[in-house]
């Protein structure tokens, strides 16, 4: 494999570029859907159906907006913390089948885990903590307690399928080979569909505490603590912190597309059929995602970590269980 | 275009690979927000910290560090879990230490044979 061949897929497709560039359709509908279920139009203006806002509104800050420095802070490094969080998410979808290469190894769902919890979290909370504010600090420790918590979870649910296609179907543990038998497991016997669906159910819980969308945007908390622990962040870092919260979303919405729904199944990669049921099934996760967010309002933080514990750590515990019996 | 898997047969080797990649793709980001951040008007190098319309003497008032904030948050998520465990295993009386801890351990030792069971099975 040469160096072009292995770029291509890191910088271009399904890398840096197109993950971006996804990342920002997704803000788009997100807000067009959480605008019109309260009511509103959402974005408008900018391209048709204002399809462009979320890019203008990224171009925006990351070009011309003003940073303001604090005195105490350290933008550059917390621009490094928010980059080093992007590069993780991005590395990790050279493991889903969508890449062009894909890259597996038996085991390597502790790469992922290693890769989307540990990367991104950190870069998030030492970023945050380069600005010091007492603003800062409160949202800093909401976060960590969220994160503690959700983070295993987010694994836990992960693991379900991963655990039965490799019991049942020989995938030695590796995303790339769950997400070809994935389809198979729903149709494989009732416990097996239960567990898949419980896992399902966890991992979209998990999704929404770990993207910070309501009802448990409880470190944000804006009227609360102004913006938590982005209240800091202005121009680049803001854009940086953003565009990072939505390639973790986006991220998360492909990675149950493959690994519990199967991806294309029951078509080809390559086709047009393919792509078209791909694309249902990545819009249908995003719209649950949103009409969670639209229907529902900030939790305490107690709240919110009992929610996550119940609502996604008790079904990703059954479901577990559940793999382990079939 | 094709479509090719790479299989590695040693994850390590996997993290290490994608661990490289994700430098390198954190090294092109920084890189672009330093060449486009060379036109933008930027804040004053003082500013001082956003404190919502507060003044700065306000930050003369303590307040308690992430850490202690975080157990605070946990402990009162967890409230019965950790009043269970103050009272009944900080309690002061040596029975109710040692009945707490022989359940537990009942608990673990039933849950290890469980799990030895159902992966010999396998």
């Amino acid at each position: 494999m040469t160096l072009v061949e292995m770029l291509l897929p890191l910088i271009v497709f399904p890398g840096l570029v197109f993950i971006s560039t996804l990342s920002l359709f997704t803000e788009w509908i997100v807000r067009k859907i959480v605008a019109r279920s309260q009511n509103r139009i959402g974005p408008a203006y900018v391209g048709p159906f204002g399809i462009l806002q979320p890019f203008a509104d990224f171009l925006k800050l990351f070009m011309a907006k003003e940073e303001v420095v604090q005195m105490y802070s350290s933008p550059w490094l917390a621009k490094l913390f928010l980059s080093l969080g992007i590069g993780g998410i991005v590395a990790s979808t050279l493991m889903l089948p969508l890449s062009p290469f894909r890259f597996a190894a038996p085991y390597d769902v502790l790469v992922l885990s290693y890769l989307c919890t540990v990367w991104p979290s950190l870069s998030i909370v030492l970023a945050s903590i380069l600005y010091p504010n007492p603003y800062t600090y409160t949202g800093v420790s909401r976060l960590i307690a969220m994160l503690v918590v959700v983070e295993p979870i987010w694994i836990a649910s992960i693991l379900v399928p991963v655990v039965l296609a490799s019991h049942l179907y020989n995938a030695k543990y590796s995303i790339y080979l769950t997400s070809v038998y994935a389809w198979r497991l729903w149709m494989e016997s009732p416990i097996v569909a239960a567990a898949m669906a419980l896992a399902f159910v966890s991992f979209i819980v998990a999704t929404q505490a770990k993207t910070m969308m309501k009802p448990f945007d409880i470190p944000e908390a804006e009227q609360e603590l102004i913006a938590g622990h982005i209240t800091e962040f202005s121009g680049q870092t803001l854009a940086l912190y953003n565009i990072l919260h939505d390639i973790e979303l986006t991220f998360s919405a492909l990675l149950a597309t493959y690994i519990f729904l199967g991806g294309p199944y029951p078509y080809r990669h390559l086709s047009i059929a393919g792509i078209l049921v791909l694309a249902i099934k990545y819009l249908v996760i995003v719209l649950a995602i949103s009409l969670i967010r639209a229907c529902s309002a900030r939790l305490r933080i107690d709240q919110g970590i009992r929610a996550v514990l119940y609502l996604g750590g008790v079904p990703a515990a059954v479901a577990l269980i559940l793999t382990l019996l079939s | 275009m094709s479509m090719a898997v790479i299989m590695l047969n040693n994850p390590l080797e996997l993290a290490l690979m994608l661990s490289i990649c994700a430098i390198s793709v954190s090294m092109i980001v920084l890189a672009i927000a330093r060449i486009t951040c060379a036109g933008h008007r930027r804040g004053g190098y003082s500013e001082d910290m956003y404190l919502g319309g507060e003044s700065s003497s306000s930050l003369r008032i303590r307040i308690p560090s992430v850490t202690a904030m975080y157990w605070g948050l946990i402990s009162r998520a967890f409230k019965r879990t950790f009043s269970a465990l103050r009272d009944k295993v900080h309690s002061g009386i040596l029975n109710e230490w040692f009945y707490y801890m022989s359940i537990w351990f009942f608990l673990l030792t039933v849950i290890a044979i469980i799990t030895i069971v159902v992966c010999t099975r396998w």
